[in-house]
């Protein structure tokens, strides 16, 4: 039997607060054969092991990898020794992830003793990454059980949220909002119609098995878009053990008196062993919301989610085909009228919507509203021939978006209708590790092709356009045992026609925002108005264990482009949801942002805490901001509705600076505490002032309690949050309607346990936030001008694995 | 091979902008105003449109039969409004306009609702306009939609009071037309 080269790697893939045990320690490594029937392949195999009281493993599940590794991965996990997991200091049964990552032998057909070097490696995401980036496991989305995508990852530090004026919310990573991040769901780019305050990311969070928040630019790896961050949703791993399993989840809420079901079933039947298989869906309802003063009408929301996939296995090639679909109605709140600017000061003026006495919390929902769906179809395939790993998704999304204003009551339809459909196609080329002396050499390069198409319909908004776009990209890794070094580039291009309808066509060569000679009139008055883009981008990163186990630092140099969208080229109309009349500017370029962001990680003893600071330079950045005429007075739009502001969009270059940490004392012991903040400073380059915007200074403190287990009670734990939020003193008041909420301190509280149940465990959960019913409203949320944030709520959950 | 693809995956929906545009008609673009005077001669008109309208002449002392009506980009709108009076109601705004929206006594041009909806609450298309004294007026016309929320009517009696004591944005609902005619009234 031939031995191979082998790296294996543990994790702990939950959050140190999460934590509630000690996890087991390895004192005894396995060596992996390699297999022959695997033909020079390279492959990782992720297994689940058992850790028994005794530090022995006991039990070993494959989760993810190529077949033809699977016995040696079993074989190799049974050999595992442990120091066990404790809690509390008393040993106790556990699980770990292990991943063993096979490399060819130099020389299949070389003696045995030729093992290679074992190297032993921090497998956390978070760890190898030379940004700054926390990965949140199974359990801390189940946590969120009934929440949406922005809401769960703004619990970390760095990540706000900017909710609209429905029941929908857009995470900001960095003062950087979604237009400026990009969503990968399954390692395929998330496309959907964005670029609005209502618009949330259409992602379903109970088919995710991991979501990973990665902060800083990252284009030269991910692609446009990546300017201000990126998030990695990622389903969990099909289930390959023969037999069938899965996993239901109930959630509900008393503000908005919402109920959510969830359940997930996957399948390995014996007879067809290749195939696994998985059917999921979820559908949650909420009636309308309220604020600690009065409820905010129209505010109820439906949303479910249907999934499907099938994944083949057989050797070294994986193909998983797989379907979702997404939808989502919501009002929009009553109190969002895009009434006078002078009606709009008078309202928030007044402290409390108009009509505010005679709304109710009902299921129903109102014009205005908005039905949301969102189709994917992808095929991804994994093939590793030799040393080669091969990976290719094809993927085809439809997003269609209609919105439904106040309307007379003999018109029945919607008044903006958006369907974007893209069709994309990702090909990415890993070689396998090589080594040099004693460092590995990892790597590949990836093209991306998309195509996508945009068809609007409605009052005067958007064109419709087709766009062509690709991009190629390469990304070495130097391992070095104490640390490693990354490079990577990238270059993509798009080519977008945009069609616009001779009015539109009219109004924009009136204005002279559009020039005529770049537009070709057909016959039909439909002006064809081409436009092409490049960008490249480029990373360098390192990180390096200063004091092994203890600090080490990281240090990403990255630079991300992203070309402007359509709305930014030709708005014109009524901006949805806000008082002011916008346009677009045809003639914007791409904005690049080049970024420095050092992070430190300090583990010493029970403290765990990590900071990370930034300063990214964006050129041409493309800013939405109320028109100046050239001696600074605001500049109005005369309409039939009144005269309003107007607002444009404008390139300009923008500083974005600041920082975020974490600290966790005693993530692992009876009381734990964990404080985190964030700092975001946004300005214009040449005039040093303050963007609009961006998020006001935040910090948060949780204390947790975690007291002796009980047989009925496994892993109870307590905890106690306190969130501060200042006032955004930043802000040019020439530039907004009113003045920056004031700052505030909102009071949460957390309960969880597990019980066992017939072999199982029933995870328990309770959740109260704003528990003193602050009235209080948000710099970031559009809300903000018409009414208070919502008031107190229980968020109350049981899930279960089977 | 891309042209071939992009051929193969183009729907031709996307060369068409404006194709569903069927559920967007009531977008108003247009108001004109007619004044009929009750003593008999030539009506007097303006309509408002992109931006603009002619100026409105009234003689002191005469008293006219006002109309509002409104068009989108090809047709009169003005039934729609009617067939939805439960929702909608007209404020005619200024300063120097005495209106049970402004709430004034004394001044130049007092106008006051000469319709009703079905409720018996005041629409607006229709009113008595007198021109009581000589000088120019700036008349605001204003036309709200107030559909129902929760299943409760916003269009309630005494909005137009509510708006002379408290403004517009007191009553809810949203603004379809906010616009202002010149207005001289001559001896």
């Amino acid at each position: 039997m031939l031995l191979a080269a082998c790296l294996w790697t543990l994790s702990t893939n939950t959050r140190a607060d999460d934590n509630l045990r000690a996890p087991p320690t390895l004192t005894q490594p396995a060596t992996l054969r390699y297999p022959p029937e695997a033909a020079g392949a390279t492959g990782q195999v992720t297994v689940r092991v058992t850790v028994g009281t005794d530090g022995l493993v006991s039990d070993v599940d494959v989760l993810e990898g190529p077949a033809a590794f699977y016995d040696e991965a079993i074989r190799a996990g049974y050999t595992l020794q442990f120091l066990p997991g404790t809690r509390n200091g008393a040993p106790v049964e556990s699980t770990e992830i292990v991943y063993f990552r096979f490399l060819p032998p130099q020389d299949l057909d070389a003696p045995a003793q030729q093992t290679g070097d074992l190297i032993i490696e921090a497998e956390r995401p978070e760890d190898r990454d030379t940004h700054a980036r926390t990965t949140l496991g199974e359990e801390d989305i189940e946590d969120a059980a009934g929440q949406n995508l922005a809401e769960t990852v703004a619990d970390e530090a760095g990540v706000t949220l900017s909710s609209g004026s429905s029941d929908a919310a857009k995470p900001i990573i960095r003062g950087q909002s979604e237009r400026r991040l990009l969503i990968l769901y399954d390692g395929t780019r998330h496309e959907s119609q964005k670029w609005g305050p209502d618009h949330a990311p259409e992602i379903d969070l109970f088919s995710a098995g991991q979501v990973s928040i990665i902060k800083g630019a990252a284009g030269a790896r991910y692609g446009p878009d990546a300017i201000g961050g990126v998030l990695l949703v990622d389903p969990p791993p099909m289930r390959i053990e023969p037999g069938y399993g899965g996993k239901a989840l109930l959630a509900g809420n008393t503000n908005g008196r919402r109920g959510y079901a969830a359940l997930r079933l996957d399948a390995a039947p014996e007879q067809t062993s290749h195939f696994s298989y998985r059917l999921e869906g979820n559908v949650s309802r909420g009636a309308d919301t309220s604020a600690p003063d009065y409820v905010l009408g129209n505010t109820a929301s439906t949303l479910w989610n249907l999934g499907a996939a099938i994944e083949y296995r057989h050797g070294t090639t994986e193909v998983c085909l797989s379907y979702q679909h997404h939808d989502f109605r919501a009002g929009i709140f009553y109190g969002t009228t895009s009434a006078s600017p002078e009606e709009f000061l008078a309202q928030h003026e007044a402290g409390r919507p108009a009509s505010a006495d005679a709304w109710v919390s009902t299921y129903g929902i109102d014009r205005a509203y908005q039905d949301v769906t969102h189709d994917r179809l992808l095929l991804h395939t994994i093939h590793t021939p030799g040393a080669w790993l091969l990976e290719t998704r094809y993927a085809f999304q439809v997003n269609q978006r209609q919105e439904f204003e106040q309307v007379r009551q003999d018109i029945t339809g919607p008044q903006y209708d958006f369907t974007l459909r893209t069709h994309s196609l990702d090909v990415i080329a890993n070689h396998a590790g090589r080594y040099i002396g004693d460092a590995v050499l990892e790597g590949g390069l990836g093209l991306q092709g998309i195509f996508q198409e945009n068809v609007y319909g409605g009052y005067s908004l958007l064109p419709n356009y087709r766009a062509f776009g690709g991009g190629l990209f390469a990304f070495e890794r130097l391992d070095l045992g104490r640390g490693a070094v990354e490079a990577g580039a990238r270059y993509d291009r798009l080519s977008r026609t945009a069609y616009l309808s001779e009015a539109d066509f009219e109004s924009h060569t009136l204005r002279q925002t559009l020039d005529e000679g770049t537009c070709d009139v057909s016959g039909d008055g439909v002006a064809s108005c081409p436009a092409a883009y490049q960008t490249g981008s480029v990373s360098l990163g390192g990180l390096w264990s200063a004091v092994e186990d203890t600090l080490e630092l990281k240090l990403d140099l990255s630079s991300a482009s992203r070309f402007p969208n359509a709305d930014e080229l030709y708005l014109i109309g009524y901006a949805p949801s806000f008082p002011v009349y916008a346009l677009g500017a045809p003639d914007l370029g791409a904005e690049t942002t080049w970024g420095a962001s050092p992070t430190a990680g300090l583990r010493l003893g029970s403290i765990e805490a990590e900071l990370s600071g930034y300063a990214n330079y964006i050129t041409d950045y493309i800013y939405f901001a109320p028109d100046t005429t050239d001696s600074g007075d605001l500049r109005y739009e005369e309409t039939i509705r009144g005269t309003w502001p107007l607002y444009t969009y404008r390139p300009l270059d923008a500083w974005f600076r600041g920082a975020d940490g974490t600290v966790t004392i005693g993530a692992e012991a009876p009381v734990g505490l964990r404080l985190q903040g964030a700092l975001v400073r946004a300005t214009d380059a040449a005039s040093g002032d303050h963007l609009i915007g961006t998020p006001a200074d935040r910090a948060r403190a949780t204390l947790t309690a975690r007291p002796p287990e009980a047989p009925w009670l496994k892993a109870p734990a307590l905890s106690v949050s306190v969130d501060a939020v200042a006032r955004q003193s930043r802000t040019d008041p020439a530039l907004d309607y009113v003045p920056a909420p004031d700052g505030y301190l909102l009071l949460g509280a957390g309960l969880q346990a597990d019980v066992p149940l017939r072999g199982q465990a029933l995870r328990l959960g309770i959740e109260g936030s704003n528990l003193l019913n602050r009235a209080y409203r948000d710099y970031t949320s559009l809300t903000r001008y018409y009414a208070d944030q919502p008031g107190r709520d229980i968020r109350v959950r049981v899930g279960t694995d089977f | 091979m891309i042209a071939v693809l992009m051929t193969l995956l183009a729907c031709s929906d996307v060369t068409k902008p404006g194709s569903i545009d069927d559920h967007v008609h009531g977008v108003i673009e247009s108001v004109t105003l007619t004044f009929s005077p009750q003593s008999g001669g030539a009506d007097v008109a303006s309509e408002y449109h992109d931006g603009e309208a002619d100026p409105i002449t009234l003689a002191a002392g005469e008293v006219y039969d006002l109309s509002v009506a409104f068009g989108d980009h090809d047709h009169d709108s003005t039934g729609e409004i009617e067939a939805d009076a439960e929702e909608h109601q007209i404020f005619f705004l200024g300063e120097g306009v005495d209106s049970e929206a402004t709430g004034t006594t004394g001044g130049m041009l007092s106008i006051a609702y000469a319709d009703s909806d079905d409720n018996g609450l005041p629409l607006g298309l229709w009113a008595e306009a007198e021109a009581t004294a000589a000088g120019e007026v700036t008349l605001g016309v204003v036309l709200r939609h107030l559909p129902p929320e929760n299943d409760v009517a916003l269009k309630v009696d005494g909005l137009a009071e509510t708006v002379a004591s408290d403004g517009l944005a007191a009553i809810g609902g949203e603004s379809d037309v906010d616009v202002d005619f010149f207005v001289e009234i001559t001896e």
